[in-house]
């Protein structure tokens, strides 16, 4: 049944998701019965092709046909400001989701497999859950702003009036060359605002003669400079201080980096808004200027603006938005409220707007670039940068994970955060996890490939043919959507952003790593790469990323490894799965390389160098190593444990297959039930075979796991299953041939009842080709 | 009167032949009034007219209300922060360290919840501990409440999975 609903779910998905490609970004209005007649025509859809095409039963169609549709009908309402393609892809997302996760856990849980084996795919399943769950959150916000029809939120421009508070613009600089501070001072002096004051905080600048003439040139503007020497706190510890040199009569901070070019109408636009007591802060995107120098240039551009162009909008409908530091402003008596600039944290900025949004202030986001910074030089200073925003991230998460909880406002009721600003908040610190995720699944991958090679794949959970189809969908559809949210968000051609995609992927590594730090490190820490011993830029630029270098390297072999040990369909699966890793992690050197290509950029600062402790990148990557080593070598010794040689009473007694009703791929290792049916008013039922005692049929007692076992599952098909297949012949016969060449002799198989059965009545051509012959007597015994 | 002190050190620092002795008025002031505004005002008035010549301002420790800071060659000069108390971390509460144990609950999840059942007996008596304790406040009591259902959940979805496990292991 659960398999059924699996497919059943897919047929409503990707019609769904097509027209969602369609029609998402273009579909400008919405109303609530437009968006239900969609939604049920799409789901009418969906059952008649599952009906006629797939062959499902139709009382289980129209059953969850009416379930969804309540349930969609609500979600419909709740997200009303879309239009009905985004709602309609994003209930079934979630429909298509929940359904997986059910499967994956009843096969994970109810396979007979060595207890060893359980624990490995049930850590599959843990990593699959998580993983998913992370998706619908990406797919939310993706959905919720190139989807939304009507904005609630969004600032209107609002005149400079009578209201002109003083501002103090704090301009934090940390071994900064001089000529380029001059421009962002430069910038700063033509502001057409008739009251504000600038302070440079030069923080810890190890070498006078670097930060002497900033002192020079503060005195050319009329600005106020400190050079702070041997500082605590960071940055934010500088900004504090600074907060305590502010003029006492400013009303409003504002924090702009030391590379920026501001437009001089950027206060005059923005601070009215602080007219209405309730705005704590406002923060306008952070834009860059030297994008257009090379491929890596523009990925990196692409890479931030998504942030500013998808996540903040939709935060800033529930009034959840981040305070990014720089291009922001913010009330000062709030900051001085909330105690300063927390100097636990490596990335105060956002951890600030979180305690703001605490104390019920409001925030607004307003889009419109109002000036424009350098981005990272080398991509050795992105990953720095990277890592930097991934474990202030979790240390966010790690400080405020209690005020985030559903039941926060309960256990303190002066959280007054609301339940869409802790989910916001919450996801955006759960996050940085995704790439942490990826890095551990990698790590399983290459087990797994390693225990192909070796011929262990007992390890390894039934692959199913629900198991390839849908997270092949499932991942499909995700990449689709963050291509197409990037393409629709930001203007940008299909390829520009496979482009952005892959620098992030070439930062999973680093983010993983902070990940890691952030959970056992107890104060902030920053990251120092590899250095090459060589001169050569491109040896520099391999170096720094060689970890990413020797994973991706790793998943390659693994790929190649897979396929020569055993060219199964379950081994060209892995291989697949393997590549796709090897992509992620080479796309790393990859734009290290590219770094090094294209107009010579401003040799400015290193943007990802930061006063403060710092955790060698190699020593880590070397532990890392070596615990996924000791783990994979306990899984290979743990693979010698014997998978179960007989079908467990426990599974014969629980009787799992009606429910799953799993195709099971070559390569895979599910044994079939043992016992008889016995006919009951009730329907048959299964009567299983006592181990203990000595069994009537062959493979209960000395069958090997992976003999040829058709014929039993059949037996165990009830009359109603063999009346009403559940698995298409259609996708039995796609899966057969898939799996096997159109000559080639049928391997063993494990499959089920309802698979079989659906093979024997309604695909005989299937059948002949992928099954083999009966063998065993059961079918005749148990067979009512 | 600390009042009427504190207005004659800000005129006197006012008037000042030069910023040294502006900012040594200036500190008394602070002293007595570190929130004031006008004295806040002052002591930067007086610092940033010594850091327009030399902007090197050295660290050297600081307490709840103020910094303590020194120009190059100077004696130490305090800074009033001008803001209010951060909140602490990290917090080593009794209820903290409860959820800390939940989280251990939630990580042991993934052996096949067999972590999570060995760690449930510790979140029992450490919340019964909490919810006897006469001096925690309504807050911690509330906290170790729903630790308590939370870790019951949690150790119940544990049991299952162990149990599951179990059934791998007797086959």
């Amino acid at each position: 049944m659960l398999a059924d609903l699996v497919y059943l779910c897919l047929t409503w998905l990707v019609p769904a998701f097509v027209l969602l490609l369609l029609l998402g970004p273009h579909w400008r209005w919405g109303h609530f019965l437009l968006s239900a007649a969609y939604f049920i025509v799409l789901i009418g859809l969906g059952d008649a092709v599952s009906v006629v095409w797939f062959a499902l039963p139709p009382a289980l169609v129209g059953g969850a046909s009416l379930v969804i549709l309540a349930l969609g009908l609500v979600l419909i309402y709740w997200l009303r400001d879309w239009n009905a393609a985004g709602q309609a892809f994003f209930i079934f997302s979630i429909a298509t989701t929940a359904i997986y996760l059910v499967y994956a856990f009843f096969v994970t849980a109810f396979s007979p497999l060595s207890p060893i084996a359980f624990l490995f795919s049930f850590g599959l399943f843990a990593l699959e859950l998580t993983s998913l769950c992370l998706a619908m959150s990406y797919a939310f916000e993706v959905l919720d702003v190139v989807c939304r029809v009507r904005w609630r939120r969004r600032p209107v421009p609002v005149p400079l009036l009578s209201y002109v508070p003083k501002v103090s613009l704090h301009v934090p600089a940390y071994n900064e060359p001089p000529e380029l501070v001059a421009k962002t001072l430069e910038a700063l002096s033509r502001l057409d605002y008739p009251n504000y004051e600038v302070l440079l905080i030069d923080n810890n600048t190890p070498d006078e003669a670097s930060w002497a003439p900033l002192t020079v040139l503060c005195q050319r503007y009329g600005f106020k400079c400190l050079h702070l020497d041997h500082w605590p706190g960071y940055k934010s510890g500088a900004l504090n201080f600074a907060l305590a040199m502010t003029d006492p009569q400013a009303e409003i901070i504002g924090v702009i980096d030391a590379d920026y070019l501001i437009q001089p109408d950027f206060l005059r636009r923005v601070v009215p808004y602080f007219a209405e007591p309730s705005v704590a802060f406002v923060q306008t995107p952070q834009d860059y200027r030297d994008q257009e120098t090379s491929h890596f240039a523009q990925a990196a551009y692409d890479g931030y603006k998504y942030f500013f162009a998808l996540s903040m909008p939709a935060r800033n409908e529930r009034n959840a938005i981040i305070f990014c530091g720089t291009m922001g402003l913010l009330r000062k008596r709030v900051l001085q409220e909330i105690g300063g600039w927390d100097e636990w944290c490596i990335t105060e900025d956002a951890e600030a707007s979180l305690r703001i949004l605490n104390r019920g202030y409001q925030a607004l986001y307003l889009q419109e670039t109002f000036g424009r910074g350098l981005m990272p030089l080398s991509f050795d200073s992105l990953k720095k940068q990277r890592f930097r925003w991934a474990f202030g991230g979790v240390q966010i998460l790690k400080k405020h994970w209690s005020k985030l909880m559903p039941w926060a406002h309960w256990l303190d009721p002066e959280n007054r955060l609301t339940g869409v600003q802790r989910y916001f908040y919450l996801t955006a610190g759960l996050q940085w996890f995704n790439e942490l995720l990826t890095f551990f699944f990698t790590i399983m991958v290459l087990i797994s490939a390693a225990l192909t090679f070796t011929g262990h794949t007992s390890l390894l959970r039934p692959t199913t043919a629900a198991f390839v189809v849908l997270p092949v969908i499932l991942i499909g559809t995700n990449m689709l959507r963050a291509l197409w949210g990037l393409v629709h968000s930001l203007r940008i051609t299909y390829v520009r952003a496979a482009f952005a995609l892959t620098l992030w992927f070439a930062l999973t590594w680093v983010v993983a790593l902070a990940c890691v730090q952030a959970i056992v490190r107890k104060r902030g820490v920053f990251l120092r790469t590899p250095k090459a011993a060589s001169r050569a830029a491109w040896a520099r630029a391999l170096q720094a990323t060689s970890l990413e270098t020797v994973l991706g390297t790793a998943c390659l072999v693994g790929a190649v490894a897979a396929i020569a040990r055993s060219p199964s369909l379950l081994a060209f699966g892995l291989a697949i799965v393997c590549l796709s890793q090897s992509v992620i992690y080479l796309s790393a050197p990859t734009h290290s390389l590219l770094s090094l290509r294209g107009a010579p950029r401003v040799a400015e600062a290193d943007r990802g160098a930061v006063a403060g402790t710092y955790a060698s990148e190699s020593r880590l990557g070397l532990q890392i190593g070596v615990l996924a080593l000791m783990l994979g070598v306990v899984a290979l010794l743990a693979s010698f444990w014997p998978a179960p040689n007989h079908t467990p009473w426990w599974y014969a007694w629980l009787n799992p297959q009606p429910l799953l009703n799993p195709q099971v791929l070559p390569g895979s290792h599910l044994p079939e039930p043992t016992g008889t049916l016995v006919p009951t008013p009730g329907g048959p039922t299964f009567t299983p075979v006592p181990t203990a005692a000595p069994s009537t049929t062959p493979q209960a007692t000395a069958s090997p796991v992976r003999h040829t076992p058709v014929p039993s599952a059949t037996a165990l098909a009830s009359p109603t299953t063999k009346a009403k297949p559940t698995m298409p012949a259609a996708t039995a016969t796609a899966a057969a041939s898939a799996t096997l060449p159109a000559t080639a002799p049928a391997p063993p198989i494990a499959t089920t009842a309802a698979t079989a059965t659906a093979v024997a009545t309604t695909a005989p051509t299937a059948a002949a080709t992928a099954t083999p012959p009966p063998t065993n007597t059961t079918i005749a015994t148990a067979t009512p | 009167m600390p009042g009427e002190m504190v207005e004659q050190w800000l005129e006197q620092a006012a008037h000042a032949p030069d910023p040294h002795t502006a900012l040594d008025y200036a500190q008394r002031a602070i002293d007595l009034r570190p929130d004031d505004p006008r004295v806040q005002a002052s002591v930067q008035r007086s610092m940033f007219q010594r850091l327009v010549h030399d902007a090197f301002l050295a660290y050297m420790a600081e307490t709840d209300r103020n910094y303590v800071v020194t120009f190059r060659n100077s004696r130490p000069v305090a800074v009033p922060k001008a803001r209010a108390q951060p909140e602490p971390y990290p917090r080593t509460t009794p209820s903290e360290r409860l959820w800390r144990l939940i989280g251990l609950m939630l990580l042991g999840l993934l052996p096949a919840g067999l972590g999570a059942l060995l760690l449930g007996p510790l979140v029992l008596p450490r919340a019964v501990a909490i919810l006897t304790d006469g001096h925690s406040d309504a807050r911690e009591q509330r906290s170790a409440w729903l630790a308590l259902v939370v870790g019951g959940l949690i150790g119940l979805v544990g049991a299952v999975l162990s149990l599951v496990l179990l059934l791998h292991i007797i086959a």
